[in-house]
């Protein structure tokens, strides 16, 4: 099991330079000590027009401040909109394999499309032509950071023939991943033989049944869309690790509490334009589900997520080891609601007393480093 | 420093009028309504325009969005009739919801059956939906003049379960036990089938559709289905000026 940090950059009202600066500033210096402390990623959304929620919109600028900052950690695209409106297949080629450079050869391509009312429609995008665009994208990318020189004509990616440059620092390029939310995406993911970067505020089992399908799938990937198969589970949770199990839970709750009004902003495309691209609700749909029956009124808070004590979050970790799942990669801040020494002290904690427990050969030559 | 949140700006007292309902908790059947035409549009507004339009107890989305509901109801208790309800796409903590603030029936008796079961504050007037071969239009007229004027045009039929419109349960402001409070309206549908086209806006009078605030943008979506739709009795109202986050809803019933 590895364990990363996932940032979306959400920033409390009212904004102000000093307030920005901070979000970004405490993300870079949250990622500097994870490197140190056993985290072996930073992975970063890209959104645009999100108020408040997340105003990620450069993911690759922030990539590139963290890569100057440390040394090992991968640096994940979590994701890039491969929706033209957006970027060009082109530039987004370029600008992982830039990256890639700046790093040393740490990047972790991830891939999607949005899902935001809010973005697709303030971009003016074609809502029903994002998966194609997704798809031509994924094909095309990889040849242009293997070949001298290519030329596409699809619908979505035209371009005669040219060099794409540079060519990524990573032989032959860096792994591709793509976000999966909606039901059906882990097998589309599988068949091209992408990493699945799993997106869903479910509990852990419900998507058992899923990881599973990708394993499947995936084994039997002949023509990956890249020059390798990415047979890999990297799934997204939430983390707040004190020493007092109740501490951990409220804090956890303040910030899950947070996230979901932050999210309350946003509008879901399918919640207001009937698209077959779009029939699920996305990232949200867990928790934006009205209850149907009494009992689902009543239910407890989300047990994938990782607030609590040490002994409770190396349990919720082993019940996601036992999913399948290969890497964890954890919000741990919403809207800077909690103090950034608190963040880092609970990092700090969750290296010692849960990352500790899960052993992989380069993290633990790290810890015995920082020793 | 304080955070500063984006709740509603609007007195809730201003929500309050001749036709806020008296809502009857005691209905605890469903009413069911089958094949209604219901022709539904969705159209950007400012975000500082729909937060001020909407009370405190509710947060809006940004952008903005005025939701536009036309039900075409063959065969009813009260017989046939035409429903318009206009209103903004808001939250009650993350769950979406469309806040209805105006309500416009086209018979008495759909006004009788409608406002105290669901909360909403039905006016009678001249509602129509009309289906013309490369369009479909639907108007509410007061006093013959036209407030509101919505068409469909270029329709795409959409299949596959995009087919089944993702509507959210509507608030409204409505009385229960004479004390006024925000009432949740839950109802379920059954898509039969759905046109998705480009909407346009004719007429769209800010003042008498009780969002005095609002100007329009950018039409985001419309939509026409025939559905068989159910009402459920009310399960739940909210506080008129504090968000859910602070004070939770009430449980008017247990549920079913």
């Amino acid at each position: 099991m590895k364990f990363g940090l996932m940032y979306e950059h959400s920033t409390p009202r009212p904004f102000t330079a000093q307030g920005q600066r901070s979000v970004f500033e405490n993300a870079i210096q949250q990622a500097k000590v994870g490197e140190q402390i056993g985290f072996d990623s930073v992975w970063c959304v890209e959104h645009h027009f999100l108020e408040e929620y997340s105003h990620s919109s450069c993911p690759d600028l922030f990539l590139a401040a963290v890569a100057r900052e440390t040394t090992t950690m991968r640096l994940g695209f979590g994701i890039a909109t491969c929706v033209p409106g957006y970027h060009s297949a082109i530039r987004l080629a370029e600008k992982a394999a830039f990256l890639d450079h700046l790093s040393g050869g740490r990047v972790e391509f991830g891939t999607g499309r949005s899902s935001t009312w809010n973005e697709l429609g303030g971009f003016g995008a074609d809502i029903d032509a994002t998966k194609e665009s997704w798809d031509e994208y994924v094909r095309a990318i990889p040849q242009m950071w293997t070949k001298d020189r290519t030329a596409f004509d699809g619908k979505h990616v035209r371009m005669p023939e040219r060099a794409v440059l540079p060519k990524p620092y990573q032989d032959p390029h860096p792994p591709m991943w793509v976000a999966v939310t909606a039901p059906g995406t882990e097998i589309e993911a599988a068949e091209r033989g992408l990493g699945c970067l799993m997106l869903s505020m479910a509990e852990i089992s419900k998507n058992v049944p899923r990881y599973k399908l990708y394993r499947e799938t995936i084994a039997k990937c002949t023509k990956p869309v890249g020059s390798f198969v990415n047979d890999s589970i990297t799934a997204v949770t939430w983390m707040y690790c004190h020493e007092d199990d109740a501490v951990a839970l409220a804090r956890g709750k303040e910030l899950f509490d947070t996230f979901s009004y932050l999210a309350g902003q946003t509008v879901e495309v399918s919640e207001i334009f009937p698209s077959n691209a779009y029939t699920a609700f996305g990232l949200l749909a867990a928790i934006r589900a009205d209850p149907t029956a009494p009992e689902e009124a009543t239910k407890k808070s989300n047990s994938s997520f990782l607030f609590g004590s040490p002994a409770r979050l190396r349990e919720t970790v082993q019940e996601w080891q036992e999913a399948g799942v290969d890497r964890l990669i954890m919000m741990i801040q919403a809207c800077e609601i909690i103090p950034q020494d608190e963040i880092l002290k609970s990092m700090r904690l969750f290296s010692e007393e849960v990352i500790a427990h899960f052993p992989d050969m380069e993290i633990e030559v790290k810890l015995e480093e920082v020793a | 420093m304080t955070r500063e949140l984006v709740f509603g700006k609007r007195d809730p007292q201003t929500l309050l009028g001749p036709n806020t309902a008296d809502v009857d908790v005691t209905i605890d059947s469903d009413l069911e309504f089958k094949g209604v035409q219901l022709h539904y549009v969705i159209v950007e507004t400012a975000a500082e325009l729909a937060r001020a339009s909407v009370p405190p107890s509710l947060h809006s989305t940004a952008p903005g969005l005025v939701s536009i509901h036309f039900w075409n109801v063959q065969d009813s208790p009260a017989g046939a009739f035409t429903l318009a309800m206009v209103g903004l796409v808001a939250r009650t903590n993350f769950k979406p919801r469309h806040f209805i603030v105006s309500a416009f029936a086209s018979t008495a008796a759909a006004r009788e059956l409608l406002a105290p079961r669901c909360g909403i504050p039905v006016e009678v007037g001249d509602v129509q939906q009309r289906e013309y071969n490369d369009a479909i239009i639907s108007s509410v007229s007061r006093d013959g003049k036209t407030i509101l004027e919505v068409s469909t045009h270029e329709m795409q039929i959409i299949l596959g379960s995009a087919a089944a419109l993702k509507i959210a349960p509507l608030l409204t402001i409505g009385r229960v036990d004479g004390e006024p409070c925000i009432i949740q309206c839950e109802t379920s549908y059954e898509f039969s089938n759905t046109r998705r086209g480009k909407p346009k806006v004719h007429r769209f009078d800010a003042q008498a559709l009780g969002l005095p605030l609002i100007e329009l943008g950018m039409p985001a979506l419309s939509a026409h289905s025939v559905v068989d739709a159910s009402l459920h009795p009310l399960r739940f109202s909210l506080d008129i000026a504090r968000p859910a986050e602070e004070v939770a809803s009430t449980r008017l019933r247990a549920a079913a």
